[in-house]
Order: structure tokens, then C-alpha cells, then sequence
């Protein structure tokens, strides 16, 4: 990085430091941080929208609908996170092959079961064997990806549906009485409206959400976690430039470092949007900010 | 072996009672549900040794986050904030290293570093963290008439707390 | 929602199918990427060491293009035989146990010593002994009445004698060799080194014969011209075991 790193061993304290933190090893580290929050950037808006659809069918007076959404509000809280995270990921996989399975290799005559192993046809493979290295880890983001949408977005679901019964009933009724139709009632006067009895909820979730990332060292994702351990680990100067002892404990104290500040900074814009949505509502909050300006 | 004696010898393993290895082959129906079960014990183990002791420490933090003086409430903020704000894997890792280091300095640690004290150290702080934060939401809506009836009655501070503002702070936090 | 994962199988097979067509032949070469000097992740976040070298040199010489993919060792069996990599390239033993679910190449590396390694050269081997889960020497520690302590790193193997929490680790001693010379002193060889497992091979799925002949071939040319030899010198030093 730096035009002096070329010989560390002749190197001392900070500069040393300077050095040590910038090799190549350290970027991916660093990049490790932009795939959780690449994660997080693309896991909230697809939990919610799966939320959204959910509460949508929920609440639908369709009845094989509305039990479609109840009940995958009720499976997937009911079950821990980790048992579906670890399970889930795997029956995907095994079924995003099974699939490719049976329409690419429709003369193959030997079990898919065999003992422990699971084995399809080569070209049923997903991704490909022969498929390179960035195709195979975006396919195991994908999946994590997906996986943390089923999750959350059942949650959000259940907070969505609470929120949309939140919304004062004359509301509706005025509306109707103006002569809206069903679709329009929703659009216009309970979706703008819901947000604000959500988001205690959402961002009770958006919390957990930061918290689950670390999960991903579970799924076999190279994340944070990974690199963590691998850097802080001693190192013995024939195998690296920059022999050190046990430092793990420095690499974890800087990780829960950084989920501190983003769960803080989380909050504080959280606050923001809630003292945004509240104002003109008719509820407590919305009643005292019109007090605290007039 | 019949699966009497399998449950004699692995029903308590992972409470350190019975065998300590593990049989090694030819695995019965009845040794995997023992052995499964029996980790599930240690789990609930943890949950309720984690829960009531917590439980103690998480009203103190409640009452000291709602104390006035800035010296008792900061702690107690950062305390709740640290356990609150950061994923427990991430504490689990974090403490093991750091019980590891602070083993060399005072050997009076040492067995925290074994997985289980380590792990059930980490718990203990995180539910007393979640539910001191229960607990404050709750002492907030104890009714101020209360706590006024209470004064005109004549109870003295601590008298008032244990009597009055306690058992009532518990009842609001129940449902959560 | 059955729906949509409906549609994402269909948007995988279709995204599977390009690419099925675009690419030639590649094997994917699946290492642990924690056993220095086998294999090792070096300061440019690459997977280094003498199985880096060797498995370059065999697939020059195989004329196949090689991919290299870090595994967790302890998953490093089942994922070959599901197919996420082709060959297992990580100081692998070839055990009679291991042969059973997958296929080996013949031995790129000889057969080596293992040894306990402590604080005190007088520790207590039948005390707790710390080693890497699933390895020889688990099994080993297992059977000789020592208290097994297992780790899914071998990294972890050695900072648990460090701190204390085992008496002993016990693993190969080419992987132990160079901590010992750079702890000064802090660590030492304890008791007597035994000679544990067979040879070291590549592994590989038992369907894969073709791929297994390649490999072999290759592995007798570097036997037969010394460059094999020239490799073990550069990685375990002057005196370790050659062909």
C-alpha cells in the first residue's frame, strides 16, 4: 500500500500498524463489512415487500388467501431462527436441484438418494462445477439472501397486519361513505396511514435483522466472522510478512464495535422518520408535537 | 445395552453427571433421542440459571437508569446499550477471547474459560440487559397516584419500592 | 410463496443453462486454507503454501484450468462428494475410512510424523489433549485414553495449549514445526513422535476416474523428474522425506 511496507520486519509501532492494516488480506476483510450491508441493503426492502404481500393476503376476504398468509405468519415465527436457517438453506438448495434435476436428466436411472448423499446429475448442478468462483458465491448470497426475506418477512407480515387493524375504523368508513372503492380505501387512506403504528415494530426488526447478520458465518458465507478469525489468529513469520500472536480478541472487541455504532445510528434515524410520520396523526404522539409547536 | 441403562448414563451427560464419552458406534433410536434430549436439557439449564439471575440484576439496572444521578444512570445506559446493541454471537466470541487474555493477568478467571461459565457469564448480562430495559418501560407506567398514596401513608423510601412500586412494575412487565 | 420459489428455480435453471454453454472445462480445487505449510492464506488474501504450488504445477501440466475454493475442513468430505469442487487438495491422509466415500490419486506427500507439542517437554499426554475434529489425530487421541479436545481449526488447536485450557495438542508435525521455532522457546516438543496414517493424496469423487488417471499421471511425471522433490525442499526444509 504504502511505498515503505516494501520490508515490515524493519518496521515499529504505528507505522508497522499502517501497514499491517492495509495488505490485501485486511481489503477483504474490509469488503466482508460491504456484504453485510449489502445483505442488510437488500434483505430489508425484500423482507418488507414479502411482509407487505403477506399482510395484504392476511387480511384478504378470500378465504384459502387469507389462510395462505396466516399461516405462513404462524410457521415461520414459530419456528427458532437458526433451525430454519440452517434447515432452509439446505432444503433450497437441494430443491432448486431437484427441480433442474428432473427436467435436465430426465433418463437418469439411479437414486437421488444415496445413504447421506444427495446426488443429482452434473448438469443439475447449482451453480455448475465448472461455473467460476464469483457465480458460486453470489448463488450462496442469494440463497442467505432469500432465506433472511422468508424470515423477516414474516415477521414484518405480522407487524404489517397488526398496523393496517390499527387504523382508526371511521377512517375507512368515511372513505367508503365518499363512495371509494375496496382498492381505493386501501391505496389512499389505510396504506399512507399504517406506517406510523408499523414502525415501532419495523424498527424493532430492523434491530434484530443487524443483530441475525452474523448468521451468514453459519451459512458458509466468507463474512466478517471468517475473517476475524482467520486475521486474529497467531501467525508464524515464515507463512506472512507480519508475524503477530493471538490478537482475535482485538478483531472481535472491533466487530462489536461496529455493530454498536450501527445499531446507534440506526436509532437515531429511526427516531427521525417516527417524529416525521407522526406528525398530523391522530395519536398521542402526533397530539403532543401540535401542542409542543402551537 | 438396553435403553434403560443408555438413559442412566447419557440422560445427564451434559450436565457433567454420568459417561463422558460419547458410544461410538451402532447408534439405537433410543441413544439419539437420550443424547438429543439431553442436550435440550442443558439448554433449558442455561435458560432458567440465565433467566433467574438476571432476573435480580435487571431490576437494579432498571431503577438505576431511572435514577437521577448522572453517575448511577450512565453506567447502567452503557451497560443496556453494549448488550442490546450487539449481536450475542458476537458477545459469546468477544468474551471467550477476553477471559482468555485476562486469564494471564489474574489467574483467578480461569474457569470462566471453560465454554460453559464463559457462555453462561455472556447470557446472563444479555437477558439481564433486555429485561432491565422491560423493567424501565414498566417503572415509567407505574401510576404516579400510586406512588403519592404510598407517600401519604408514610412509606419510607425502600419500604415503598418493595411493597408498592415492585410488585406493580412486575405486573406491567408480565406480558412481556 | 410457493410461487415465487417457483420462479427462482426457473430464473436459476435458466442462469444455469448460459452458462453451461459459455465455459470450458474447469476443476474447482477445494482446500482448507489453515494448515500452513500445506495450505495458507497469505497477506494478499491468497491461498498460498505447497499444495498452492503443486496443484498450479498439476493442472500446467493436465492443461485443465484450475479454480481454487476455500472449504471448511470439517465439511471438506461432504461438499467434494456433493459436487461444490472437484478435488481436495488439504494434506488429506489417505485412511482406509476416508477411501470408502471418496477416491484417492497416489501420495504427493510421504508419510510424516505427528507429535504432541506443550509448554513443559514433561506435560501430561494422558491429560487433555487439544486436535483438529476429524483428522487422524482426533481418532488417535480418542483411542489412547487422553481427554479429546477438539477444534474445527488447527489454529485453535495450538492458542488452546497457549492459554492453557489443553495439555497437549497433538497434529502433524510439519504443521507444528514452524510455531514451535517461531514461540521461542514457549512451546515445546513433548514425548516421542508417532508415526500416524498413510500417505497424503488429492481426493476424488469416486465417479471421477477420468480426472483421477489426469492427476495420477501428472503426480508420477513430478515424481519421476525431481520437481516434486524440489517443492517438499522448498516448503518442509532440507531433511524432510523426498521420493
Amino acid at each position: 500500500m504504502f511505498t515503505y511496507c516494501t520490508d515490515p520486519a524493519a518496521l515499529e509501532g504505528l507505522k508497522w500498524l499502517s501497514c499491517y492494516l492495509t495488505t490485501a488480506k485486511h481489503a477483504a476483510f474490509y469488503q466482508s463489512f460491504g456484504t453485510v450491508l449489502l445483505l442488510l441493503a437488500v434483505t430489508a426492502p425484500a423482507s418488507l415487500a414479502m411482509g407487505f404481500a403477506g399482510a395484504m393476503a392476511a387480511r384478504a376476504r378470500f378465504a384459502p388467501l387469507s389462510f395462505l398468509g396466516k399461516g405462513y405468519i404462524a410457521i415461520v415465527r414459530g419456528v427458532p431462527d437458526i433451525a430454519f436457517f440452517l434447515f432452509f438453506v439446505i432444503a433450497l438448495d437441494q430443491g432448486i436441484e431437484y427441480l433442474r434435476h428432473i427436467t435436465l436428466c430426465p433418463d437418469w436411472d439411479q437414486p437421488i438418494r444415496q445413504g447421506n448423499d444427495f446426488i443429482v446429475c452434473q448438469a443439475a448442478k447449482a451453480p455448475l462445477g465448472n461455473a467460476p468462483q464469483w457465480v458460486h458465491e453470489v448463488y450462496g448470497f442469494g440463497l442467505a439472501v432469500f432465506t433472511f426475506a422468508i424470515v423477516f418477512g414474516a415477521f414484518a407480515a405480522n407487524v404489517l397486519f397488526g398496523a393496517m387493524r390499527a387504523v382508526p375504523h371511521n377512517q375507512l368508513e368515511t372513505a367508503a361513505a365518499y363512495g371509494m372503492s375496496p382498492r381505493q380505501i386501501f391505496w389512499r387512506i389505510l396504506v399512507p396511514q399504517m406506517w406510523v403504528y408499523a414502525l415501532p415494530g419495523l424498527s424493532n426488526l430492523w434491530m434484530v435483522l443487524i443483530k441475525a447478520t452474523p448468521l451468514l458465518f453459519l451459512l458458509g458465507v466468507e463474512d466478517i466472522v471468517y475473517w476475524a478469525r482467520e486475521l486474529g489468529g497467531t501467525k508464524t513469520p515464515q507463512f506472512t510478512e507480519y508475524p503477530h500472536g493471538d490478537w482475535r480478541m482485538w478483531y472481535f472487541l472491533f466487530l462489536l464495535v461496529f455493530y454498536l455504532a450501527f445499531t446507534r445510528a440506526s436509532e437515531i434515524v429511526l427516531d427521525r422518520i417516527m417524529r416525521r410520520l407522526t406528525r398530523g396523526q391522530a395519536t398521542f404522539g402526533g397530539e403532543a408535537q401540535r401542542k409542543a409547536a402551537a | 445395552m438396553s435403553c434403560w441403562e443408555t438413559l442412566a448414563d447419557y440422560g445427564l451427560r451434559s450436565l457433567g453427571i454420568g459417561e463422558r464419552l460419547l458410544p461410538r458406534s451402532d447408534f439405537t433410536l433410543c441413544q439419539q433421542v437420550v443424547l438429543i434430549g439431553s442436550g435440550m436439557l442443558w439448554n433449558i439449564y442455561f435458560g432458567t440459571l440465565a433467566l433467574l439471575s438476571g432476573f435480580v440484576l435487571a431490576t437494579g439496572l432498571a431503577l438505576a437508569k431511572a435514577a437521577k444521578h448522572p453517575l448511577i444512570r450512565q453506567p447502567a445506559l452503557w451497560f443496556i446499550f453494549v448488550f442490546r446493541g450487539s449481536p450475542l454471537f458476537i458477545q459469546f466470541f468477544f468474551a471467550y477471547f477476553l477471559f482468555l487474555s485476562l486469564k494471564q493477568v489474574y489467574p483467578i478467571l480461569t474457569p470462566f474459560t471453560s465454554a460453559w461459565a464463559g457462555a453462561l457469564v455472556v447470557l446472563f448480562f444479555n437477558t439481564a440487559a433486555y429485561s432491565a430495559e422491560i423493567f424501565y418501560g414498566a417503572l415509567q407506567s407505574v401510576p404516579k397516584g400510586d406512588i403519592e398514596a404510598a407517600d401519604a401513608y408514610g412509606f419510607s423510601g425502600a419500604r415503598r419500592f418493595r411493597r408498592i412500586i415492585w410488585p406493580t412494575m412486575l405486573r406491567l412487565a408480565w406480558p412481556a | 410463496m410457493k410461487k415465487l420459489i417457483l420462479t427462482v428455480a426457473a430464473l436459476a435453471l435458466s442462469a444455469g443453462m448460459g452458462m453451461a454453454a459459455s465455459h470450458g472445462k474447469t476443476i474447482r480445487l477445494g482446500t482448507e486454507g489453515a494448515y500452513p505449510p500445506y495450505n495458507y492464506i497469505d497477506d494478499k488474501g491468497e491461498i498460498a503454501g505447497f499444495e498452492r504450488d503443486l496443484g498450479d504445477e498439476l493442472c500446467k501440466r493436465t492443461e485443465l484450468t484450475c479454480e481454487w475454493v476455500k472449504n471448511d475442513w470439517d465439511s471438506i468430505i461432504p461438499n467434494l462428494v456433493s459436487g461444490n469442487y472437484d478435488v481436495i487438495i488439504a494434506g488429506m491422509s489417505i485412511t482406509a475410512e476416508r477411501d470408502q466415500i471418496i477416491d484417492f490419486s497416489q501420495d504427493y506427500y510421504p508419510p510424516t510424523a505427528s507429535t504432541f507439542v506443550a509448554k513443559s517437554a514433561d506435560a501430561d499426554l494422558k491429560g487433555v489433549v487439544s486436535a483438529q475434529t476429524s483428522t487422524i489425530q482426533a481418532g488417535y487421541i480418542a483411542e489412547s485414553g487422553a481427554t479429546l479436545l477438539e477444534f474445527a481449526t488447527p489454529e485453535e488447536t495450538v492458542a488452546a495449549v497457549r492459554n492453557g485450557e489443553a495439555d497437549a495438542v497433538f497434529a502433524d508435525w510439519d504443521y507444528l514445526k514452524p510455531i514451535v521455532e517461531a514461540s521461542g522457546g514457549e512451546l515445546v516438543v513433548a514425548g516421542e513422535p508417532v508415526p500416524l496414517g498413510g500417505d497424503v493424496g488429492l481426493g476424488i469423487r469416486e465417479s471421477d476416474k477420468d480426472l483421477r488417471d489426469k492427476l495420477d499421471a501428472a503426480i508420477t511425471a513430478m515424481k519421476a523428474d525431481g520437481s516434486l522433490n524440489t517443492l517438499l525442499k522448498k516448503w518442509f526444509g532440507e531433511e524432510t522425506a523426498t521420493y
